[in-house]
């Protein structure tokens, strides 16, 4: 299992809280990020996964510089991601803690404030601008990625190869970019920092993969997921095989094709095996080629 | 900066063939599931690079696994 050490984590979240307490924000509104970002695994909850910090600094230490370097661009990371996950859960319509305390105005305007937070610790960071430059890369991919997949709706001019490349603007470029970040916190070459977001592209399209894989397996029937025909690998395998299988191919599917989970499993660990590929170009010592395909145990 | 999006996967990928192979794999039962020989043969005809027939292949052993599995005590785990 890979792990950052206890000290880093330590500076990531001191990270965090320092640039909150000097924000020029009053108590109320620091209140609403405080709490957005106190939420069940984040950063400065009482039992923080660092799940994106993790990938910044795995490719800071593998790129050749200590973990320490890594700890603006993995604090922004968290801080990026806490907005991005609540704005996903609101577009979605889902219930959200954040939405729920304070109601969705203020919470929208929470995260307008965090990824303003992330991007001014990014931008006061060592080479601030060429990582802020590659977050706001990466964001904007991540956006367009996730307009097509509000939008969108498979079997509509929607088909395996559309549906992966959404789920690479939409997942893959977040994790590229915490790749990539990693690199450049490491001063590693232009051409080395491609490799690295490369890398985390094809982890990040793993990783959503799996998470798609167990909404399948373990999710159960999710209506709007039939009801929106969500422009993911699963459902567009499963409107294909309904038209397949049905005299009307006009007919909504009701439930899961046979295989769908199997088929997203399958071009998942084709992925996984393909980033695995990258290593030996990405690192020259053994424990952080070891570190970097720790990423990719999600399988 | 980034690309729009696109993934670079080399060679890229046939995801209608390894939909299909899938089908016809967990269509098949417990004999085809036995069967390395079958899917390396369909994968081979449809052209399919390294990577994509070695996580077939996987996933073929894991509902391998999954099928006895069942057989044994009747309980289904991913």
């Amino acid at each position: 299992m890979v792990c950052m050490r206890r000290r880093v984590k330590g500076q990531v979240v001191a990270c965090v809280r320092d640039y909150l307490r000097d924000a020029p924000v009053d108590n109320a509104y620091r209140t609403a990020l405080v709490a957005a970002l106190g939420q069940r695994g984040n950063i400065l909850s009482q039992e923080p996964d660092f799940r994106w910090a993790l990938p910044v600094t795995v490719c800071c230490v593998a790129a050749g510089s200590a973990e320490e370097q890594a700890v603006p661009g993995a604090a922004a990371m968290e801080v990026l991601m806490v907005a991005l996950d609540v704005l996903d859960d609101l577009e979605d319509g889902e219930a959200n803690p954040l939405a729920l305390e304070f109601g969705l105005p203020a919470a929208l305007n929470a995260c307008t404030g965090l990824l303003l937070l992330g991007q001014l610790i990014l931008l006061q960071a060592d080479a601030g601008a060429d990582l802020a430059r590659i977050w706001c890369g990466s964001g904007l991919c991540a956006v367009t990625g996730q307009h097509q997949d509000l939008t969108r709706c498979a079997g509509e001019g929607v088909g395996y190869r559309d549906a992966t490349e959404i789920t690479a603007a939409k997942s893959g470029s977040l994790l590229s970019c915490a790749c990539r970040l990693g690199a450049a916190a490491a001063r590693a070459s232009e051409e080395m920092q491609f490799r690295y977001a490369q890398f985390g592209r094809l982890l990040g399209v793993t990783m959503q993969l799996a998470n798609d894989v167990k909404a399948v397996v373990h999710g159960g029937q999710d209506k709007t997921d039939f009801a929106l025909r969500r422009p993911v690998l699963s459902m567009v395998y499963t409107v294909e095989s309904a038209r397949l299988d049905s005299a009307d191919p006009s007919g909504a599917p009701e439930s899961w094709g046979a295989g769908s989970a199997e088929f997203v499993w399958a071009v998942a660990d084709t992925c996984r095996r393909q980033a695995l590929r990258l290593i030996p170009d990405l690192a020259a010592d053994e424990s952080s080629r070891q570190a970097l395909g720790g990423l990719l145990d999600v399988l | 900066m980034e690309s729009t999006g696109a993934i670079t996967l080399e060679p890229a990928l046939d995801l209608d063939a390894m939909a299909s192979i899938v089908r016809e794999l967990v269509a098949g039962g417990t004999a085809r599931l036995q069967d390395r020989q079958w899917l390396q043969a369909r994968a081979k005809a449809m052209n399919l690079c390294n990577d994509a027939v070695a996580a077939l292949d996987a996933l073929r052993q894991k509902l391998h696994r999954r099928v006895a599995l069942l057989a044994d005590d009747g309980t289904l785990t991913w």
